[in-house]
């Protein structure tokens, strides 16, 4: 057993009730954590950061994306949109997906696991988030404009949905992974 | 020799009712003056509303016994009143009598012995003609503000209600001159003297080449064929020529009078030239020969249309001489109602004479023609000024071109001449004479100004832009006709951060507009611009550009404008993506949801 392992069984031993506690807990530090790091995205907002996190990271390889399948659209990026020679898709703040990731990002780092469970649960993450991310704004543009009678239902509902189902998921199965290692380890925090 | 009114007779069978009608005693109906056409109508069930005449002499002798039992000079109230009860009591035993179902009375005037009926059988009106107390059943016509007859038969009512009514353009009428009439008549504006006042006296020009020498018939001849040239463009001025001495006018005075014609075209912005006179002859092509073949030629190079009368003598293989040189528009008469059987001295004809089963548009027969007459026009009973003088002849059909080139140089100024005439003949109404088999254009002055172009534009250019860099606009402009299109423009309105870097001969630039223009574009045919552009901005960029003439077009607007790229506001193509709040309140549930219970499903697991 190791330190950690035995420090959970002496909290364990001490206060019975402490992991109910801890699990009525996390819903409150994820809140905080959440915080923090929305606080701290807001900060960045508007400086050279957001450019070259939404425009490089985003943006250009969305358009690349969209001139790889479709050569004839000329997408370019525009400031904060994309556009091509059939729509314009503005890019607008959280269109991207950073607060998805925040979200994961807060909900990882509250939850009671490995310092290593956890690094590899941000990363995976991070490269689902900005998959999704990426995913999300190429199915924005098609329907912008081949069906654009069907964006707003799309834009609205399905897009947003999808990801917030394949980003629970993915929490859900990390933190069954890491409850799992902590288990066998003897406990979590 | 002119085609005056001593020279076409009309002698109709109509004619001759009317005259009976006047001798006949008002003993059942007598030669009704209803046309065919409101026969045709009932015989086929429909219906007519015709102005029923009743014999009211009973009525009226109530009235002058009144009358003079009171010792009055003219009715009073009271003998009025006689009167007005003698006509309803004549008129309620009509309508007991010749009323019903198909005969329907249906609006009195009380105060004279007429009442409108409304009827759906020829029955009914053979009931009503066949009353004792019914004088005439009478035709509902339409009456016009303006005195020549048969305006509504060319669509010009139309026309002017539209407001083309030949303002700023003269006609020039070289004739049998106008002597006294136009200060008699209205239809020349109130002149108390030629010009006079300035404001309304609508003859600005009136010499006489023989002072003194003018016949009767010449004046009314000039007179009649001056207002019906008014009447079609009722804004245009008047030049009166008159180079008739007594009967008859000479070549050399009608090239004087065309010469003076033309040297007064600045001044007075004469655009047609009125010649309803002729020589007599007859000529199955163009006659390159005639002496007044440089005069119309003259008188085109200073923008003035000559128009001539095909010619009286019923010849069907040829023209007379002024209509039958180049250049000219001649001019073909045809019915514009019908008016029975009516026979014309026609000089071609064997019998000297021809009859016509007259009939709306029907080529008259005794109106020369050629494979190359230019129009065919009202030529029959025509009624100017004021209703007045009545004439007919090619003489009366050519003014109403004269006055639809006034009304058509006044609306596209900058038209050719030759587009003015593609106008009348393109949009006129395909007749065709029978006794030669030529099919010729009928005016219709409504369709005339309604011809016009299909313009449509094309273009390429970028839809997206990286700063720095350059772009091109090609727009082409094509006409499909049927008419040549003039003072073409196509605007080009450049998207922000485009900057002009060259242009097409004919363009220019002013701000963020582009403007080409060509003075012409003949129809089936096409004109391309380009603009040079170098852009400032990165990102979508959208240009649009539009083409116009003077022309009236057919083609939908949506072929006349062109969008290069996306218009910025457009609210289909463009989206705005973030996601909505309740997606973030929904995750962050979730995710509390998923940790708590894995967290309390590991406290339950630990205990």
């Amino acid at each position: 057993m190791d330190a950690r392992a035995r420090k959970v069984h002496r909290t364990q031993a001490t206060a019975p009730g402490a992991p109910l506690l801890r699990a009525a807990a996390f819903p409150i530090r994820f809140f905080v954590l959440f915080a923090v790091l929305a606080c701290a995205s807001e900060a960045v907002r508007g400086g050279p950061g957001e450019t070259a996190w939404v425009q490089h990271l985003f943006l250009q390889p969305t358009a690349a994306l969209i001139n790889a399948l479709e050569p004839g659209e000329h997408a370019v990026v525009a400031g904060r949109a994309i556009a091509s020679q059939t729509s314009m898709l503005r890019v607008t703040r959280g269109c991207e997906g950073t607060e998805l990731l925040l979200l994961l990002f807060g909900a990882i780092l509250a939850y009671p696991a490995g310092l290593l469970i956890k690094t590899r649960g941000l990363i995976a993450g991070v490269a689902l988030a900005y998959g999704l991310g990426i995913a999300r704004l190429l199915a924005l543009h098609y329907p912008l404009s081949s069906a654009p009678h069907a964006w707003e239902a799309l834009h609205g509902l399905v897009l947003p949905a999808l990801p917030l189902a394949l980003i629970a998921l993915y929490f859900m199965s990390w933190s069954a992974a890491a409850a799992a290692t902590t288990g066998a380890h003897g406990g979590a925090r | 020799m002119v085609f005056n009114i001593a020279s076409i007779r009309a002698r109709t069978a109509f004619v001759a009712c009317l005259a009976f009608a006047n001798l006949a005693a008002p003993q059942g109906a007598l030669a009704a003056p209803l046309t065919s056409a409101t026969r045709d109508r009932l015989v086929r069930g429909e219906y007519a509303y015709v102005i029923v005449e009743y014999d009211g002499r009973a009525a009226e002798r109530d009235a002058d016994a009144v009358r003079m039992r009171r010792r009055l000079l003219f009715e009073d109230a009271s003998a009025l009143s006689a009167r007005r009860a003698g006509y309803a009591r004549i008129k309620a035993a009509v309508t007991t009598h010749a009323g019903g179902g198909d005969a329907q009375f249906v609006h009195d005037y009380d105060s004279l012995p007429l009442a409108v009926w409304r009827l759906s059988s020829l029955a009914a009106l053979d009931r009503l003609e066949a009353h004792a107390l019914v004088r005439r059943v009478h035709e509902n016509r339409l009456l016009r503000a303006i005195s020549v007859s048969d305006l509504g038969f060319i669509n010009q009512p139309q026309v002017a209600a539209l407001g083309d009514t030949g303002a700023g353009t003269s006609i020039a009428v070289i004739d049998g001159g106008l002597g006294s009439n136009y200060l008699s008549y209205s239809d020349f504006g109130a002149c108390t003297a030629v010009g006079t006042p300035a404001s309304t006296c609508r003859v600005v020009y009136d010499v006489d080449y023989y002072t003194g020498n003018q016949a009767s018939a010449e004046t009314v001849h000039g007179t009649n064929v001056s207002a019906i040239a008014l009447g079609v463009a009722p804004s245009a001025k008047l030049l009166m020529l008159d180079v008739f001495n007594g009967t008859s006018a000479t070549s050399t005075d009608l090239l004087s009078a065309m010469n003076t014609v033309i040297g007064a075209q600045a001044a007075y912005s004469i655009v047609a030239l009125n010649l309803s006179l002729g020589d007599g002859s007859s000529h199955s092509s163009a006659c390159s020969g005639s002496v007044f073949e440089s005069a119309v030629a003259s008188a085109a190079r200073v923008g003035i249309t000559t128009v001539a009368a095909a010619g009286n003598s019923g010849s069907k293989s040829g023209l007379s001489d002024p209509a039958c040189a180049p250049g000219v528009v001649s001019v073909g008469a045809v019915y514009d109602s019908g008016y029975g059987t009516v026979g014309w001295v026609a000089p071609a004809d064997a019998g000297g004479q021809c009859v016509d089963a007259s009939q709306a548009g029907l080529v008259t027969c005794f109106s020369q023609s050629a494979a190359y007459l230019s129009l065919l026009a009202p030529g029959t009973f025509v009624n100017a000024p004021n209703g007045s003088f009545q004439e007919s002849g090619t003489s009366q059909a050519t003014p109403h071109v004269s006055g639809a080139v006034a009304v058509l140089r006044s609306r596209y100024p900058a038209e050719s001449l030759r587009e003015t005439l593609q106008r009348l003949t393109g949009a006129g109404v395909a007749t065709r004479d029978p006794a030669n088999g030529v099919t010729t254009p009928r005016l219709d002055l409504l369709a005339a100004v309604d011809l016009g172009t299909s313009l449509s534009l094309s273009g390429t250019g970028p839809t997206t832009a990286t700063a720095g860099a350059a772009g091109t606009y090609t727009l082409t402009a094509t006409n499909a006709g049927p008419l040549d299109a003039t003072n073409v423009s196509v605007s080009d309105s450049l998207p922000p951060g485009a900057t002009v870097t060259s242009l097409s001969p004919g363009c220019s630039v002013s701000g963020a507009i582009v403007t080409c223009l060509a003075a012409a574009l003949a129809a089936n045919s096409n004109v391309t611009f380009t603009i040079n552009v170098s852009f400032s901005v990165t990102g979508p960029v959208y240009d649009t550009a539009s083409v116009r003439a003077d022309q009236i077009d057919s083609a939908p607007a949506s072929a006349q404008t062109v969008h290069l790229g996306t218009p910025p506001d457009a609210p289909l193509p463009t989206g705005d993506g973030p996601l909505p709040a309740w997606s973030y309140a929904l995750l962050f549930v979730l995710l509390s949801t998923i940790g708590a219970g894995r967290l309390r499903a590991a406290a339950r697991l630990g205990r």
